[in-house]
């Protein structure tokens, strides 16, 4: 459309586009700090020439498309990061709650297990003073409740874990159903051959989360959906999502994470899921086990000791009582150390002697010398050692745990940093934009002026 | 390379994180005195904290069992000079009564004083430490020694009790009736004896007794020399307990306690830090293109 008319319809145009360009702006500013969001660009393009006898001649501006400025790999990466991170934290948070139980001060199993065995040193001094037997027996309780709160509160410390599982199967599966949601309404949006940006960066933003909770592996379908495993098992898949399902079981009625009829509850490695898991099946549960194997050993090494001397009855019990009540293995040991009621009864049951004679120390201090002696770990450790091995070993997983965190926080810090070079909003750029756009707007509104008094000294003409 | 609010952010956070966590380390540094407050700030250091913790608390227990012991040695050791004593008057009255002036009534009053002189030795052989009887073996809560129908018999027994000094070294703590009493000569039956022979006047009856008592108190010179030696001993692992209780103190100070003067400039130095980032990113935040447009 030559002419004066088509010189008003570039003018419309340019106006049309460049507040469409200020509009696209304007939503970049707007959401400078929405997090996940993609800074977004008008596509500008020249419009079809039309031909004139000088040859062809444009036709002004349009705005073909909106397109979002993000890096796909980035992107994965970071969602890989975000799954570590999400694992490593979690640890860190519960390992500082099991520091806490075998904590540095002078109130733990280790410090009650030093006293129990002094208590007996301190008996050999008169083993016929009834206050030094009350004070075997006193030591002997103490490290008794110290054994029983140290189990008890790792197993607080699992049960917690396990509670948070549910939560984060919960979120799990919400963000599934959002994720297959999102992908309905983007391959719907996109069919119409437009870029569903802002319905992108919700998605991306869903998928980042859904990291933070469980290790995921995901792709981009030719369609433009996501397709989501996990655990080798099809989480997502275009408007189709699999729920994971919970179901209790073992020895403490966790629960395990099921789906399709598959238990994948080991094969969860990553993510907060990952490190709630690794905490409440594999590490507590070590140290659960170090505890139960040292109190078991506690219990038989002090029982055999204590069967082998004489108490001071009058006359001395034929079978000397064992000390502690008896356990039948390693497991629950810890749970179930006590000491034995009649004993503790009476402290006369206490076996100071071999002889028999009220004056014979030689059990206690037999007893009190069981603390020296290497009688853990195939004859290589004292109870001591022991104690110490376990206290170096969740101090190193915590450490390490720690450094894991530290460090992935950083990477993750990094990728952020990264994806924001490229999706990020500057208001330097958008301001620049903003100038640039108006100017551009301002110049096309006085094209329409220019061509308007045309059009009047045309009219003028005529007159 | 293009700079986000978002970013400025991020970083600034990140850094105002970190520093912080440094300031916050260094003042439990401070607060505590520590350096390690728990096992993961140094697994290594803390674990070993925890087994010189044990170590101390059984050599704490060592020294106050040794404390105890010394005590019952130098009762021993004194009840043992005293029996000496005991045995020098006993002779002293056995040469009298060889002099060849005695008269029947000075004889009576040195036989007296020989039978003072068993009761003496009975009173001595019973003494008690701390409730228990020294010389019963273990029979140590009844008398061991008793006086019957005009002589004495033993009740307690001839077993050793030992007493632990340290990881090291185990002690025989007691003396018994065969070790100072019994014989041969057998103590009370020498004392009686020769009361009886001053009585009589029997020449050869009170000098043979007067070579027992010789015997004797050999006997108690030598057991009271190997009490001696063990109160030596005792002393000497006390100190050498009290030596490794200092080492290993000042090894767990090495290993745990916070080096204060570092712990302070470590402090300031993250104080200044926040200080100035916060300054810096009071003024600069969010400072844009934008700010400049009329």
């Amino acid at each position: 459309m030559p002419g004066l008319t088509g010189i008003l319809d570039i003018g419309k145009q340019a106006l049309l586009t460049q507040q469409l360009a200020l509009q696209v702006t304007s939503n970049n500013i707007s959401n400078v700090n929405t997090p996940g969001y993609s800074r977004q660009r008008g596509a500008l393009q020249e419009r079809l020439p039309v031909q004139t006898e000088a040859g062809p001649i444009g036709t002004g501006v349009q705005m073909t498309s909106v397109e979002a400025a993000r890096d796909q790999f980035l992107e994965a990466r970071l969602s890989s990061v975000i799954q570590t991170t999400g694992k490593e934290a979690t640890v860190t948070g519960y390992l500082n709650q099991v520091q806490s139980v075998f904590g540095l001060s002078q109130a733990g199993v280790g410090d009650a297990l030093s006293r129990f065995f002094n208590s007996f040193s301190s008996l050999a001094n008169d083993p016929t003073s009834a206050p030094l037997r009350y004070g075997v027996i006193s030591a002997a309780k103490n490290l008794a409740v110290m054994f029983n709160d140290a189990t008890k509160q790792l197993s607080d410390i699992q049960q917690n874990a396990d509670t948070a599982v549910i939560d984060s199967v919960n979120q799990i599966n919400n963000l599934s159903a959002k994720i297959a949601a999102l992908n309905v309404q983007i391959n719907n949006t996109e069919a119409a051959g437009v870029h569903a940006n802002d319905l992108r960066d919700q998605r991306m933003e869903a998928v980042k989360e859904l990291s933070s909770l469980a290790d995921i592996h995901y792709y981009e379908t030719s369609d433009g959906t996501f397709s989501i495993s996990s655990a080798g098992t099809t989480l997502v898949t275009a408007d189709f999502h699999e729920n994971l399902s919970l179901t209790r079981s073992g020895p403490m009625g966790f629960n395990q994470v099921i789906v399709n009829g598959r238990d994948i509850t080991a094969s969860i490695q990553n993510g907060r899921l990952g490190g709630l898991l690794q905490v409440r099946d594999s590490l507590v549960p070590n140290y659960q086990s170090d505890l139960d194997t040292l109190a078991e050993s506690v219990i038989g090494e002090v029982n055999a000791v204590h069967q082998g001397g004489k108490d001071l009855q009058s006359p001395p019990s034929a079978a000397t009582l064992s000390f502690f009540t008896p356990v039948a293995g390693v497991a629950g040991a810890a749970q179930a150390f006590a000491v034995n009621p009649a004993v503790a009864a009476d402290p006369r049951f206490v076996a100071a002697g071999q002889s028999g004679a009220p004056g014979d120390n030689a059990n206690a201090l037999a007893l009190a010398d069981l603390a020296s002696q290497r009688l853990m770990a195939s004859g290589t450790q004292s109870f001591t050692d022991a104690i110490t091995a376990m206290q170096a070993r969740i101090g190193t997983d915590a450490r390490s745990s720690e450094i894991e965190t530290d460090t992935n926080n950083a990477i993750k810090t990094q990728l952020e940093n990264s994806r924001d070079q490229i999706s990020g909003v500057s208001l330097d750029e958008e301001a620049i934009d903003l100038m640039r756009f108006q100017k551009a707007y301002q110049a096309a509104a006085k094209l329409i002026n220019v061509v308007n008094q045309l059009m009047d000294d045309v009219l003028n003409i005529a007159r | 390379m293009r700079v986000t609010p978002s970013m400025q952010d991020r970083n600034f956070l990140e850094n105002i994180n970190r520093t912080k966590t440094r300031l916050d380390k260094a003042q439990e540094q401070i607060t505590t005195g520590k350096r390690v407050n728990r096992f993961s700030d140094d697994p290594f250091a803390a674990s070993q904290s925890n087994r010189i913790a044990a170590l101390t608390s059984t050599n704490d227990q060592f020294i106050a069992n040794n404390e105890l012991l010394r005590g019952k040695l130098e009762l021993t050791d004194s009840t043992l000079q005293s029996l000496i004593q005991t045995m020098d008057s006993a002779r002293t009255a056995a040469a009298q009564a060889l002099s060849g002036t005695t008269t029947p009534e000075s004889r009576a009053a040195l036989a007296e004083s020989v039978g003072s002189a068993r009761a003496e030795a009975l009173s001595s052989a019973n003494a008690k430490f701390n409730g228990l009887y020294l010389f019963a073996g273990t029979q140590s809560t009844d008398p061991p020694f008793v006086d019957s129908g005009g002589s004495v018999s033993y009740m307690g027994n001839d077993d050793p009790v030992y007493m632990r000094l340290d990881a090291a070294t185990v002690m025989k703590t007691n003396l018994t009736n065969s070790d100072v009493f019994a014989g041969p000569p057998a103590m009370f039956d020498t004392l009686d004896a020769l009361k009886t022979a001053i009585q009589n006047n029997d020449t050869a009856g009170i000098r043979a007794r007067l070579g027992d008592l010789e015997t004797l108190s050999d006997g108690l010179n030598t057991a009271d020399t190997i009490v001696g030696g063990n109160l030596q001993l005792v002393d000497q692992v006390q100190k050498a307990l009290k030596d490794h209780n200092n080492a290993l103190q000042s090894e767990s100070s090495r290993l745990t306690d916070a080096d204060l003067v570092k712990a302070i400039s470590d402090m300031n130095l993250a104080n200044d830090a926040v200080s100035v980032s916060l300054r810096s990113q009071a003024q600069t935040q969010n400072l844009s293109l934008i700010d400049m447009m009329g």
